[in-house]
């Protein structure tokens, strides 16, 4: 693998570089660090032969790219290289490239390109384009003739040509790990992968270039087309859907989804030409009386003015005033926490500060009118951007603007908007503080003149369900009287003022429409899922924090089938106490609805380590110490674990059950049963309450498991199948080995057979399974599941919807002949053909 | 005076080393106004690693001296003089590899060596406002002094303090200070102002022989 070695004039510069770009490339990449001078290299500056040193090993391997910040870094690395011992190679320049491109961007860009093997020229010239992207995203040119990402290769015409398109749905687009992760997959195969975004019309580019795909400029919701060419292409393909389906690496801690902006072309059909448009901000029809929003808010009265040292103290009583209100916010979670943290950022913000406080003691005005003349500065500066979504953050400043003004008069915040009878408010712009205070059921919808469907009020609106017009630039309060009518659709954008009888009509046959789908909608989510025969398939989520439980709540899952405990232990650096993982626990079930959850002691070894728990290194990790292994080795961290999960569960009554990992042998289920016992019966001195009796369950992932599940079924209360270990457990595949690709499936014959055997197993005494594994999430692989016997998947929180889709279409009887059809193929390549015709077909 | 010896290519060393020191501040107040103000401190760091080098590991030649102080100054002084004055030592060594003493006109011509060094490194011509303003004049009267070394480093001293001083007007066209532009301008050269403390010291030790 090519190199890359970072000069630089400050070790710490260097060092967070590095660890920048192993967050991107993974710890494999060889980076190597010469920066700094003199003891231990602590002063700033280069030295010329710590260079040399560090970079002579490169000359024996594929070479390095050599990245220097500025001055003499370059001039020292320039030295080195005439210091280097070239017996190895005669010209060291051949393997060593010192290369001009800006250190930041080109480390970056050369260590994703590295890392996906490509060879030194290619990194070369990756680094060299880095700043491409960067230039193009803040519209200035780079002018550069090196400065070309990995060309596009034409195709030859002949060759098999497979394309596909995938919407993005990262929140951020295809931003930099993401791509980096694409790029990566795509450098594993030998086909040409060339992209387009047809929405963005930006591209084609090369899927081998991070730049390239960067350039594309893929922003959530724009589709992007993946043209692949080349032997392998078929494989390529499949490969690639497949991580554009777990969203480019980014599925398991993607945040909750934002209630998306309906689309600004709306389908219905316009119902009156001329009728007055904005733009729909939250979907949803309303039909009422028009209330100016103002009336509802009185301006402030600013009082009487003090000296300059009070006016400042009157300024910072109120600061603090409002930036505790906002934490004090009665806990809002996902969007509404953003927004309020985002608001809270204005509020220490130095150069308003600055400004506002030398307003105060240098012209001598009230804080009041600092304040308002500044950040009324501050929000236009924002509204004044070429971005839409900078210019929608202006109404974030005009709204904490709005409550440091009441503050400094002394008001209090918002009292809830609840006109009566139930309105249509209408104002410019509505702020996010006002959204909040909007009470659904007197407030029908929203009429702004002004205002973004991407501002932080419209996404609150959507939360709330209130429909929302903005940018009715036509609108005028001051002219809609008491017993103005407006009707507003929030997903076009349509107005009507005083509509005719026939408009009403239509309006209010769409809105019924609207609502009989939506409650459609909303129990398809809720209801449990049944095949057409009437068998009934549990829909649990995996979960592994606060946010995933909420979604998975939201989304209709009937419980959760895993939750991964490991966020309580890998991020702390010592051994939190049974009182810490406790509390943590209680954060992450407070989300959960009703229906069992099942917890898992923690799943680590030498694969994922714990600082605290040291573990010998080893040959093979994941056939090592891992899992249970651990946990017996470390007994009384073991029984902390168990003692936390029990008094976690009492606290909201939860059905929890207790779930051991890498079980291989039945007489280790019974041990683990008897430190559950213990920690049951430790508690019960203490006094601690805990929930007791609790189901005690295993993973089954480890084959001889499989094999015995008939024995384990006796023992156990439940299994759950791991797929992603039993997967690369009998297959002999690593996980991470992308040479093994084809062995990596789940649906292969010989995993869905082990599938089958653990279900037989299980049925025979009645014991629950359920598979918790990423395979469960994938509708190829969750319907040959149910088809092997599996009646109970535990999937990501935002496929649930989805996966129960998948299960309403079929019947057991199709599901267990595929599922059998697919036992008698040779491989998963041609269980999947087999699958994908079966699953396209009507059912 | 007609050779330059091992023993006085040590003194001069150790006498440039003091000089440094002593000139530190003065060093760095002139790369403050127009660069990064660590001029100075990183001279004297390097020289000061020098002398200690030399004391735990005398040369045996002129050629070792010159070559341990180029390694030297290379790994420690840090700032882009590392690399050129680290060069132009290293390039000084070579020129007089396993030599135990130089005439007036091998002294010219490794000074000579060593200046192309410095401008192929440093990209940088006359009157770019470096330490080749300083140096280029100074080999230039020491070619035209004769055969007396004493008298042609001395003379040769002299130019290069009046070339340093020339820096002033000039328009930085490389390093760290090419990033002023026309500020620059008005500020003398801290690369020409060591190369002069180079010179002097050299001529220092010559006259005492």
């Amino acid at each position: 693998m090519v190199g890359l070695v970072l000069v630089s004039h400050s070790k710490k510069l260097a060092m967070a570089l590095r660890e920048l770009v192993l967050q991107m490339a993974g710890p494999d990449l060889p980076i190597a660090i010469a920066a700094g001078v003199g003891e231990d290299f602590e002063e700033l500056g280069t030295d010329a032969v710590h260079i040399s040193e560090v970079l002579q090993p490169f000359l024996e391997g594929d070479g390095a790219v050599v990245l220097m910040d500025l001055g003499s870094a370059i001039l020292s690395a320039e030295t080195a290289l005439e210091l280097l011992d070239t017996s190895v190679v005669a010209d060291p320049r051949t393997k060593l490239r010192l290369c001009p491109a800006p250190i930041v961007e080109a480390a970056i860009s050369a260590a994703v390109q590295a890392s996906a093997g490509a060879s030194l020229d290619d990194v070369v010239r990756e680094a060299n384009a880095a700043l491409v992207p960067k230039a193009a995203q803040l519209g200035a040119s780079v002018e550069s003739q090196s400065a070309a990402p990995v060309p596009v290769a034409t195709p030859t015409g002949n060759e098999n040509l497979v394309e596909f398109d995938a919407v993005i749905e990262n929140p951020h687009g295809l931003h930099a790990r993401p791509a980096a992760t694409l790029v990566q997959l795509v450098n594993r195969f030998q086909s040409d992968v060339q992209l387009t975004n047809q929405t963005g019309h930006r591209g084609p580019s090369s899927g081998r270039s991070l730049t390239g795909v960067s350039l594309l400029q893929a922003r959530k919701g724009d589709s992007v087309r993946f043209s692949i060419c080349g032997a392998d292409a078929e494989q390529a393909a499949e490969h690639l859907k497949q991580l554009a389906a777990m969203h480019f690496g980014e599925a398991a801690e993607s945040e909750v989804p934002l209630p998306a902006a309906p689309a600004k072309s709306a389908a219905a059909q316009p119902l009156r030409q001329g009728a007055l448009g904005g733009v729909g901000a939250s979907e949803g029809i309303a039909i009422g009386r028009a209330l100016a929003l103002n009336a509802a808010i009185p301006l402030a009265d600013e009082g009487e003015q003090g000296s300059p040292k009070e006016e400042l103290e009157k300024l910072s009583n109120a600061l603090a005033q409002v930036a505790k209100d906002l934490k004090s916010e009665a806990a809002p979670r996902g969007a509404a926490a953003e927004i309020l943290a985002a608001q809270a950022l204005i509020l220490s913000d130095p150069v308003l500060l600055d400004a506002v406080r030398s307003k105060i003691s240098v012209q001598k005005v009230s804080a009041a009118r600092a304040w308002r003349e500044e950040s009324a500065k501050l929000a236009s500066s924002y509204s004044e951007m070429e971005d839409e979504y900078m210019r929608a953050r202006a109404a974030d400043v005009r709204d904490i603007s709005a409550s440091v003004l009441r503050a400094i008069v002394g008001e209090s915040q918002i009292a809830k908007i609840q006109p009566d009878p139930p309105a249509i408010l209408v104002t410019t712009e509505l702020l996010p503080s006002e959204a909040m205070a909007c009470d659904p059921k007197c407030v029908l919808g929203v009429l702004a003149s002004a205002g973004s469907a991407t501002a932080h009020a419209a996404i609150l609106m959507r939360t709330l369900g209130i429909p929302m017009v903005v940018g009715a630039g036509g609108v005028n309060s001051a002219q809609l009287g008491p017993e103005t009518v407006v009707a507003i659709d929030g997903a076009s954008g349509e107005v009507w003022i005083d509509p005719s009888e026939s408009e009403l009509k239509k309006v209010r046959e769409r809105q019924e429409q609207l609502l009989s789908e939506r409650a459609a909608l909303e129990s398809a989510k809720r209801d449990p899922a049944f095949t057409r025969d009437g068998q009934r398939i549990e829909i649990l989520a995996n979960v592994g924090n606060a946010a995933d439980a909420v979604q998975a709540r939201e989304n209709g899952a009937e419980g959760v089938g895993l939750l991964r405990t490991e966020f309580v232990y890998l991020k702390s650096k010592q051994m939190p106490t049974e009182d810490e993982q406790t509390a943590s626990l209680i954060s992450v079930l407070a989300g959960m609805g009703p229906g069992p959850v099942v917890i898992r002691t923690p799943d680590v070894g030498a694969d994922k380590p714990l600082s605290y728990l040291p573990v010998a290194e080893e040959h093979n990790p994941f056939l090592g110490v891992r899992g249970l292994r651990l946990s017996f080795r470390h007994p009384a961290f073991f029984l902390s674990n168990l003692k936390a999960i029990l008094r976690s569960g009492s606290a909201n009554s939860h059905d929890v059950w207790i779930m051991f990992p890498m079980v291989t042998s039945p007489e280790e289920l019974q041990q683990a049963r008897i430190f559950a016992d213990d920690a049951h019966a430790a508690l019960e001195r203490e006094g601690k309450p805990h929930c007791w009796p609790v189901k005690l369950g295993m993973m089954v992932e480890v084959p001889a498991a499989a094999l015995l599940a008939e024995r384990f079924a006796q023992i156990a209360d439940f299994f759950s199948i791991g797929t992603n270990d039993l997967t690369q457990y009998v297959m002999a595949a690593e996980r991470g080995n992308a040479d093994l690709a084809p062995l990596q499936d789940t649906t292969h014959p010989a995993v869905l057979r082990s599938i089958q055997l653990i279900c037989k197993g299980a049925d025979a005494v009645g014991c629950h399974v359920s598979v918790c594994g990423d395979a469960a999430s994938d509708p190829v692989a969750a319907a040959l599941m149910v088809g092997a016997g599996v009646r109970s998947l535990s999937v990501r929180p935002n496929q649930v919807a989805a996966i129960k889709a998948q299960v309403r279409r079929f019947s057991i009887g199709e599901l267990q002949t595929l599922a059998a059809d697919a036992m008698k193929m040779d491989n998963s390549a041609n269980v999947r053909k087999l699958a994908g015709g079966f699953l396209q077909r009507e059912h | 005076m007609d050779t330059f010896k091992l023993e006085q290519a040590r003194s001069w060393i150790l006498t440039a080393a003091a000089a440094l020191e002593k000139n530190s501040a003065l060093l760095c107040d002139l790369d403050a106004a127009i660069g990064d103000g660590d001029h100075g401190a990183n001279m004297a760091r390097g020289f000061s690693a020098v002398v200690k080098k030399m004391e735990t590991n005398p040369p045996a030649d002129i050629g070792a001296l010159f070559k341990s102080v180029g390694m030297t100054l290379l790994s420690t002084v840090g700032g882009a003089a590392g690399p050129l004055y680290g060069g132009f030592f290293l390039e000084l060594g070579k020129q007089t590899v396993g030599k135990q003493e130089l005439d007036a006109a091998m002294l010219v011509s490794i000074l000579e060596a060593g200046l192309a060094d410095i401008k192929r490194r440093g990209k940088a011509e006359l009157g770019d406002k470096t330490i080749v303003d300083a140096l280029t004049p100074a080999i230039e009267t020491m070619k035209g002094a004769g055969s007396d070394v004493a008298a042609a480093t001395r003379a040769a001293a002299e130019t290069a303090r009046d070339a340093a001083v020339k820096t002033i007007p000039l328009l930085a066209r490389k390093g760290r200070a090419s990033y002023l532009g026309e500020r620059s301008i008005g500020h003398q050269d801290p690369g020409a102002t060591s190369t002069a403390l180079l010179m002097e010291s050299l001529a220092e030790v010559s006259a005492k022989a």
